[in-house]
């Protein structure tokens, strides 16, 4: 295991040069880990993983499935490799990291591959599959969903979630049932 | 230590201790009292058991016996009861206190006999008989609870479920859905229906009304409303079977002012408010009794509001004035009370915009202008729905600053106060249907009052009145004849020149309606003696039936007379100085110096407020306790239903403070003593619902010899949708009067 | 306050009392007993602050709802506390109130009869005011009246 580290090191630096190399070990959070040692243990674990996807936050998940001890076989190394949290997974890949489905979040995955196994008929051209599949996983409301947010709690009270009338709340509303008179132009 | 202090507080403040022994009372019971048990012991050995008392007619209901000595006498469940010839099976039943479920049935609307769910059974009757329709015969024998009729109700219920949508959720009549109710309490707990359920395409009413006729289960009740009381014969049922629907066969809106009354009468919720819809349901509503003040019938209506927010307006009974109905105006009008509201004292200020201030600021202001200017520069003016007790603290302040000028709009320049009888509906609304022959003056009754039209169309259908009409072209929702436009026509039948004074000689009960809009004539009195003329030629006016009727147009004008807000001068508004306008927005102000300060008080920001100074905020009829007299000298109390809107205060209490401020202070500080005020000035509207009638008649009245004009009555409302300041600003009211009016 | 109590009594005892009232109805502690007590004093020994017991009250009988037939709840009476003093909660925009007897009125208090209403009302020393109840009319109707002859027809102009 060390051996295949220090090996694909040596690659990079020949390939890419020193400076790029330490640029992209820092870039990576590599410098991050000797204050995070949870950062350490991923780094450690993404050793022989595949990554199975990479979501628009920059989020990579990794799976490593053989004789990886069960519950530890798919995880997530964030995007934000100081600040980051739980809540930054977003709803599509949620479900897959938390081992509910394995339907991952993007749409050229496993979902594709075993739907296109149990349907008999593979003529079908691939374009159609393609259709299908982005059917299947339009889970996303798009008319009003939102984008996803990480949990902001703490943050400050421009990033918290304030009730419609609160006075914190950018669009306080007014709930008065009655509409004051308003002069006319014409006055 | 508390209940000492409870004590000794109750031995101080306690008045009724001073008895003869020293402070303390002793607290006794008498012996009848002392043990109930003991008391119910003693009689107990009765020997037999008195029967059980009579079951009281269902909601406490009068019957009317046109002939008592024509009762019969039948048995329902074994309770004897006497009811008046020609009443149907489920009258009898309903004087008994059995209130057998029904659909189709109305007690105001002619018997259809169609749902079949009021069937009960009857003894030596081969079928259940449908009770509606069904004739009571001397000694019928009556069972509404046997198994025979339970499973005639429960088959009914389940054959009108069966293509009834499963819309519970989703309707506005959830929650007050005769069907839902009937079908809990008469209903089997299971259907039998598999099939496709059929559905039928919404019609468009209009504004008001919202449709969904999928849910119909063709009760026609609204078809019978539509031809019978409201006079439009729009709706019908079209089809046969199943395929049945109610609409209106053309694409015809239901133009009619009464049609909002068929979203009270259907039972389901296939006719509902539109304006209400979603809005809210009805447990969550709280009703206020109270009156309507949008014309003069004060017909009395249940606000229901939630919070503070008016949701729905609904009719309340009352059998002399409005009987069930209430007009699109009143029910619809409660949006209104929502927009343009002042809710801030406003003074105008150097650039002629109105700053809001507080309540103090303002009355200084105001106070400091009063009693600056000269007695006989002030007047003041009432508005249309102004109630009693601001117009009597507005006629004592400005009386008790020197001046006299002091009017209800509407009243027109020189009102005469002096004999009721010339300004009120003597006969009453209920006393309408009494009367054989109509004639109408100067009114249009289907858009001033409603109410009154319906009734007088009660009668024309049920006796066959005759009906004329002097006035402007206009179409009646009954038979009527058209006389003529203008006093000419009046002018021939005071003389007997006329044809259709026949008419009037020959009734035995005539009744002449004169409309309020001639008070604005000039030649008023020259009117009102040709009326009189004609009503002295016809014998209208007799000691057992007063036929001369005043139809009046605003809610305030009954109780300003009354109070004596007549002023002195008729033309005191062009030399005003200091103008009080009380809610007053349909005053012409074009005469108004520009000089002169005016003070706007009222709840909404209509007309009068953009040539006001100073703006005071008061209450709308649903937030203020207030008395109003009807059109029939009927006096009634509205009851505050919600809070009052931002700073704003009761219209009296506004003018007790300003007199305070400018230190002529009114002796009434509370509602009660400001009502003992009135008492002392016209005791008639301290009597609530009850109509006090004109004491003098014709005799005394003075002679005139104003020479009448001949220019034509014209119509006193334009626009039915639109005639006082909460109607103006109501959105549903602007939609109905651009869709709904006649063109 | 027990020491008051005490004086209380011996003041009873010495005071002058009528033949009739004894001692031992006096101090009776039947829960069944019926008390005649005076306009306004159980409000007063109620612990209902005095500001609430200077209310004005409305009695009346709630008509029937316009849109069901159904007349199971007629003929009952309430006590309308006129309490309209509520505004909208800026938070969540609901309703508030600073009135105890918001729904006092509205949701459980009913009366069978105008009398137990006005006892009641008198009882706690409220100043009421009675409305009139309006009960419908019934008039004989027959299904016939749909085939009676109804005038000669009107000429159509």
């Amino acid at each position: 295991m060390a051996t295949t580290v220090v090996k694909s090191a040596l690659q990079a630096i020949r390939e890419r040069g020193l400076r790029t190399f330490l640029r992209e070990l820092k870039d990576d959070g590599f410098t991050k880990c000797f204050f995070d040692g949870n950062l350490l243990q991923t780094k450690i674990h993404n050793i022989g993983a595949t990554v199975v996807g990479v979501d628009k936050f920059g989020n990579k998940y990794y799976e490593k499935l053989g004789d990886t001890q069960a519950g530890r076989h798919r995880w997530v190394e964030y995007a934000k490799k100081d600040r980051y949290d739980a809540s930054q997974v977003p709803p599509e890949w949620h479900g897959w990291l938390h081992f509910i489905t394995d339907h991952t979040g993007d749409e050229a995955s496993l979902a594709l591959t075993k739907f296109a196994l149990q349907n008999v008929r593979l003529s079908m051209c691939l374009k159609h599959l393609h259709i299908l599949v982005l059917q299947l996983l339009m889970l996303k409301p798009k008319r009003y969903g939102v984008e996803h947010k990480e949990n902001l709690s703490g943050k400050g009270n421009e990033f918290i979630y304030h009730s419609k009338g609160h006075a914190l709340n950018p669009g306080q509303r007014d709930w008065t049932r009655y509409q004051s008179w308003q002069p006319t132009k014409a006055e | 230590m508390g209940l000492g202090l409870l004590a000794s507080r109750t031995l101080k403040t306690s008045r009724v201790l001073s008895s003869q022994y020293s402070r303390f009372r002793p607290i006794v019971t008498k012996p009848g009292l002392q043990s109930p048990d003991a008391s119910a012991a003693a009689p107990a050995t009765q020997p037999e058991p008195t029967p059980p008392p009579p079951k009281k007619p269902v909601g406490g209901a009068r019957v009317h016996f046109t002939n008592p000595d024509d009762a019969l006498e039948v048995f329902v469940d074994g309770f004897p009861v006497k009811i008046p010839k020609g009443m149907t099976v489920l009258q009898a039943c309903e004087i008994a206190g059995v209130d057998i479920p029904r659909f189709c049935y109305h007690g105001r609307l002619s018997i259809a006999g169609n749902c079949r769910m009021c069937l009960v059974e009857v003894e030596k009757s081969p079928k259940p008989v449908a009770s509606c329709a069904m004739p009571a015969l001397p000694g019928m024998k009556i069972k509404t609870d046997t198994p025979l009729a339970k499973k005639a109700r429960e088959g009914v219920m389940e054959f009108l479920l069966m293509n009834h949508p499963l819309d519970c959720p989703i309707c506005d009549q959830g929650g007050e859905c005769d069907l839902q109710d009937q079908s809990m309490a008469f209903g089997s707990d299971r259907g039998r229906f598999t099939e496709m359920k059929r559905s039928v395409v919404d019609k468009n009413l209009g504004p008001l009304v919202k449709t969904v006729m999928t849910r119909c289960i063709q009760c026609t009740r609204c078809v019978r409303f539509a031809t019978e009381v409201a006079g439009v014969q729009d709706l019908g049922m079209l089809g046969r079977g199943s395929g049945e629907e109610i609409g209106t066969y053309v694409e015809k809106l239901m133009t009619s002012e009464l049609s909002g009354n068929v979203i009270d009468i259907c039972p389901v919720g296939a006719l509902t408010s539109k304006p209400f819809a979603f809005k809210a349901r009805n447990w969550e509503l709280k009703g206020t009794e109270t009156i309507d003040v949008t014309d003069a019938v004060g017909s009395n209506i249940r606000i229901d509001s939630r919070g503070p927010e008016v949701m729905r307006i609904l009719p309340r009974l009352n059998e002399d004035i409005n009987e069930e109905w209430i007009s699109d105006k009143t029910r619809f009008c409660y949006d209104g009370l929502k927009r343009q509201r002042l809710n801030d004292p406003m003074i105008r200020d150097a650039n002629g915009r109105f700053k809001a201030v507080s309540w103090r600021d303002a009355l200084a202001v105001v106070a400091e202008v009063a009693l600056q200017v000269k007695p006989e520069e002030i007047v003041g003016i009432a508005g249309k729905l102004s109630d009693a007790e601001s117009m009597m603290a507005l006629k004592d302040l400005l009386n008790n600053m020197g001046s006299n000028n002091v009017w209800c709009e509407g009243t027109g320049t020189s009102p005469n106060a002096d004999l009721r009888y010339k300004y009120l509906m003597n006969s009453s609304i209920a006393g309408l249907e009494k009367a054989d022959v109509f004639l109408l003056v100067g009114t249009q009754p289907r858009v001033e009052a409603a109410m009154v039209n319906a009734r007088i169309r009660k009668t024309v259908r049920a006796s066959n009145a005759k009906v004329a009409y002097i006035g402007p072209p206009t179409e009646f929702n009954y038979d009527c004849q058209h006389l003529g436009t203008g006093p000419q026509t009046l002018i021939e039948i005071a003389e007997g020149r006329h044809s259709f004074c026949s008419a009037i000689s020959n009734a035995k009960n005539p009744a002449i309606i004169v409309g309020a809009g001639l008070f604005e004539r000039d030649d008023k009195d020259a009117i009102f003696a040709a009326v009189e003329a004609i009503a002295k030629n016809g014998n209208v006016i007799r000691p057992d039936w007063n036929g001369f009727n005043v139809l009046l147009l605003n809610a305030a004008q009954a109780a300003a007379l009354d109070l004596g807000l007549v002023p002195e001068s008729s033309n005191s508004i062009e030399s005003a100085k200091f103008l009080y306008l009380m809610g007053a927005d349909d005053v012409n102000l074009d005469k108004v110096p520009a000089d002169a300060f005016v003070v706007y008080q009222g709840h909404h920001g209509d007309q009068s407020v953009y040539r006001a100074n100073v703006i005071l905020p008061s209450a709308a009829f649903s937030e203020k306790e207030g008395t109003y007299e009807n059109t029939e000298g009927c006096s009634q109390q509205t009851l505050p239903a919600v809070p009052t809107v931002g700073d704003a205060r009761d219209d009296w209490k506004i003018i007790r403070a300003l007199s305070e401020v400018a230190g002529i202070r009114l002796p009434y500080d509370t509602l009660g003593a400001i009502r003992s005020r009135m008492r002392t000035v016209a005791p008639n509207l301290l009597n609530t619902d009850e109509i006090e009638p004109a004491a003098f008649g014709p005799s005394l009245s003075q002679d005139c010899s104003q020479k009448i004009s001949s220019t034509p009555f014209k119509a006193a409302v334009e626009n039915f949708y639109m005639t006082d300041s909460i109607t103006r600003a109501s959105k549903i009211m602007a939609q109905c009067s651009a869709m709904l009016l006649k063109k | 306050m027990a020491g008051f109590v005490q004086r209380v009594g011996q003041s009873l005892v010495r005071a002058h009392r009528p033949p009739q009232v004894s001692w031992k109805r006096c101090c009776s502690s039947d829960a069944l007993m019926e008390l005649e007590t005076k306009p306004g004093e159980v409000g007063m020994v109620s612990g209902i602050p005095e500001q609430q017991l200077k209310r004005r009250v409305i009695i009346y009988s709630p008509a029937r709802t316009a849109s069901q037939q159904g007349s199971g709840k007629v003929g009952k009476w309430k006590i309308n506390f006129l309490s309209t003093h509520k505004w909208e909660n800026p938070l969540m925009g609901w309703t508030s109130t600073g009135d105890p007897y918001a729904n006092v009125g509205e949701a459980g208090l009913e009366f069978d009869s105008e009398e137990a209403a006005k006892a009641f009302a008198e009882k706690y020393g409220w100043e009421y005011q009675v409305k009139k109840r309006h009960t419908p009319l019934l008039k004989p109707k027959s299904y016939a009246d749909n085939f009676k002859w109804k005038g000669p027809p009107t000429a159509e102009e």
